[in-house]
């Protein structure tokens, strides 16, 4: 069976509203970021490939099954949507061995798949403690143990760190990037830090459409000479602000550091400054057309 | 495997507690209650034995044509065209048409019921000393010609049937029981008491009314436990983890219905068992069925449980759970109260059949077809309503089914 998620041409509306706008892709194993801002139809597009939305044009295959094929794309798919919880009174153990006996696993195979997962997911010792009693970030990572329990061959990851401490945060991005050395990892999010920490290879949607696909390393390169830093008086920030990007701000007394985007060296003191995934992020929405003025 | 973890996720819920303490409350307050001493038996000389349904033309042609008159006079009619209640009423049209029947059938004429304003219903009021008196009611004087005979009768009162639509009080079907009840003499209740011990075995009896009590609350909690486990999925935030699972639609939705018909019945099954070791102690030395009781329960209670359940589920997938539960509490209602007949009112679809009386054995036994018909078809509706279930749950998986009509309070993508 291939290890690849075609996506060809396809569209999703809700209503009249498209949602999806021809949408093509093709991701191979590893881990893809899926950028864009909240709206950007990020969660529509990883619906449609756990097959909890139909779609209205185009096609999708995941690993050679067409998407149609509702049942085995299931058997197929782990996924973690953004907004999920599990029945509070039933223990961890419990919620996974009930999630495993709807995924037709066999009572060994559950065993054995939920004492290896609780271990990886560092939930051992959380296993008879009950759902509510969970902190954010344990839940999250018992998201990621349900999604991985019948040894998905692609796992999608919908917004998981969204409320993460920094720590829980960090944790949980390790915990991905292990995960997807077997398999296709994709990882949705509006955190450009998420994506900066563990993704090489990213598809930026805005409107419903891919507007960029390629690696972080390309789009830096798109934005090198685009990104720089001026340092002023603090009430001339006001004329900054209409007349660039700012893409960042530091207020010490009465100056300020701005980090801002522009396609030329602007006429004012200003100094090149090599981009961050934020920069090129930005700079990409912006060379797409994209309303970018609500900038920092 | 899933069939008991749907159970235990059940008996583990408020919801289900809840539900047996009611079931067991009203089993208390009501069969036990009525199970204190042993039927009595006639004693000659008596004040009242009751009453039985005897076809006495004479009783019955008076009794109808008032009742039809009476009918006339208010501009509603009772029915029950298709075993549900209905009150109606009828257009001017039909209403001359009856009114012609009334002056064959009374005497009185087709002005005089137009112009009479002054009806009043028999029945019970409220009397100034607070307490309830019975009153004649008031109703334009009848004179059945005497040229009437009771085949004429009867044919004139099919006719008003027909116009009020079938079903009517007026019915070959009703008119017997509605219209011509005679005391029993004492023969007759000695006739029944002993039908009591002999066909009905005691435990049969009992068996009766037992299911009458607990239909009343089997036709209606079982809602509230498949509301409480639809809408269990949505309000855990689970409803998407559960959706992009390998298992069916079919399979998933099936497990949960008959895991919540299981864990209902057992509560049932218990009270039943309680039921027989109660009815034991008041017959200590006659020679009981021990299986009577929980054997009228599968066939008189199983379906209403179905029925129930099936209709919460059904309901609150394709609105909410709210909306379940009025729904069925109106359904509930209606074939409640619909029907003053406490004893043998079943028709071919009626919800909650009652029987609430020891004796009556022949009422039951000459409507057995009617009750297994009934039974069937609400079993048969049942599984229908599931399967129906599985589908609209699948479509919504697949985000194809999208309510809009009533408030779906299951979470919105927010890409």
């Amino acid at each position: 069976m291939e290890n690849r998620i075609e996506i060809s041409h396809v569209d999703k509306f809700y209503g009249r509203k498209r949602a999806l706008k021809d949408v093509t892709l093709t991701i191979e194993q590893g881990m893809l970021g899926l950028l864009g801002r909240n709206g950007a139809g990020k969660t529509t597009l990883m619906k449609c490939l756990a097959a909890l939305h139909t779609i209205q044009g185009g096609s999708i295959s995941v690993c050679g099954i067409p998407i149609e094929n509702a049942r085995e794309i299931r058997s197929i798919i782990g996924y973690l949507p953004q907004d999920f919880s599990m029945y509070p009174t039933m223990s961890v153990w419990e919620s996974l061995d009930y999630l495993g006996l709807l995924s037709g696993m066999d009572k060994t195979l559950r065993r054995e798949r939920i004492e290896m997962l609780l271990k990886r997911v560092n939930l051992e010792e959380q296993r008879h403690k009950r759902v509510k009693a969970l902190s954010g970030g344990m839940k999250r990572r018992l998201g990621i143990a349900q999604a991985l329990l019948h040894d998905p061959k692609t796992l999608i990851v919908d917004e998981p760190t969204a409320g993460l401490d920094p720590e829980e945060r960090i944790r949980f991005r390790n915990l991905l990037c292990e995960v997807a050395e077997e398999r296709i990892v994709i990882l949705s999010t509006h955190i450009v830090g998420d994506i900066e920490a563990t993704c090489e290879d990213i598809a930026v949607m805005n409107g419903g459409e891919i507007l960029w696909r390629g690696t972080v390393s390309r789009l830096l390169e798109n934005t090198n000479g685009k990104v720089f830093t001026i340092n002023a008086e603090k009430k001339y920030l006001a004329e900054i602000k209409k007349r660039f990007i700012v893409t960042g701000m530091l207020v010490q007394n009465e100056y300020v550091t701005v980090r801002i985007i522009c396609e030329d060296k602007p006429g004012i003191k200003a100094n090149a400054t090599p981009p961050n995934l934020e920069d090129a992020y930005i700079y990409c929405l912006y060379s797409n057309g994209c309303d970018v003025s609500g900038g920092v | 495997m899933l069939f008991l973890k749907e159970c235990k996720k059940i008996i583990f819920s408020l919801v289900f507690v809840i539900y047996c303490v009611v079931l067991f409350g009203f089993y208390f307050t009501q069969f036990a209650n009525d199970c204190k001493k042993p039927l009595e038996k006639p004693i000659e000389g008596q004040t009242d034995y009751g009453t039985i349904e005897k076809e006495v033309p004479e009783i019955m042609m008076p009794a109808a044509i008032e009742g039809l008159v009476g009918e006339y006079l208010s501009g509603e009619f009772s029915a029950y065209p298709y075993g549900f209640y209905k009150c109606v009423k009828l257009k001017e049209k039909d209403r001359k048409k009856l009114a012609e029947i009334i002056t064959e059938l009374s005497g009185i004429t087709k002005e005089t019921l137009e112009k009479f304003d002054d009806y009043e219903p028999s029945g019970y009021v409220m009397g100034e000393d607070g307490g309830l008196a019975y009153t004649d009611g008031n109703i334009p004087e009848i004179n059945i010609p005497p040229t009437l005979t009771y085949d004429d009768f009867r044919e004139l009162m099919r006719k008003a049937d027909k116009i009020i639509g079938g079903g009517s009080k007026y019915s070959d079907e009703n008119i017997i029981g509605n219209f011509s009840r005679i005391p029993k003499t004492y023969e007759d209740a000695l006739e029944e008491w002993e039908r009591f011990y002999n066909d009905d075995k005691i435990t049969g009896a009992y068996a009766r009314l037992f299911c009458d009590y607990l239909g009343i609350i089997v036709s209606t909690l079982p809602v509230f436990l498949a509301v409480f486990l639809s809408e269990r999925d949505k309000s855990s935030g689970m409803r998407q983890l559960v959706y992009s699972r390998k298992i069916t639609s079919a399979r998933l939705i099936f497990t949960r219905y008959f895991s919540l018909v299981f864990t209902m019945i057992i509560p049932v099954f218990i009270t039943a068992l309680l039921a027989f070791a109660n009815v034991k102690k008041i017959y200590p030395d006659n020679e009981l069925d021990k299986f009577a009781i929980l054997k009228t329960a599968v066939y008189w209670l199983i379906p209403n449980i179905m029925a129930s359940t099936a209709a919460g589920m059904l309901v609150t997938e394709i609105s909410s759970g709210l909306i379940a539960i009025f729904v069925q509490g109106a359904w509930w209602f209606a074939s409640i109260f619909a029907s003053s007949e406490l004893t043998g009112s079943i028709r071919n679809f009626t919800f909650v059949m009652r029987h609430n009386s020891l004796l009556g054995y022949d009422i039951f036994q000459n409507e057995w077809h009617t009750i297994v018909f009934n039974r069937l078809f609400f079993t048969v509706i049942s599984l229908l309503a599931v399967l129906l279930t599985a589908v609209i749950f699948e479509m919504k998986r697949r985000g194809v089914f999208n309510v809009k009509l009533f408030k779906d309070r299951s979470r919105k993508s927010k890409a």
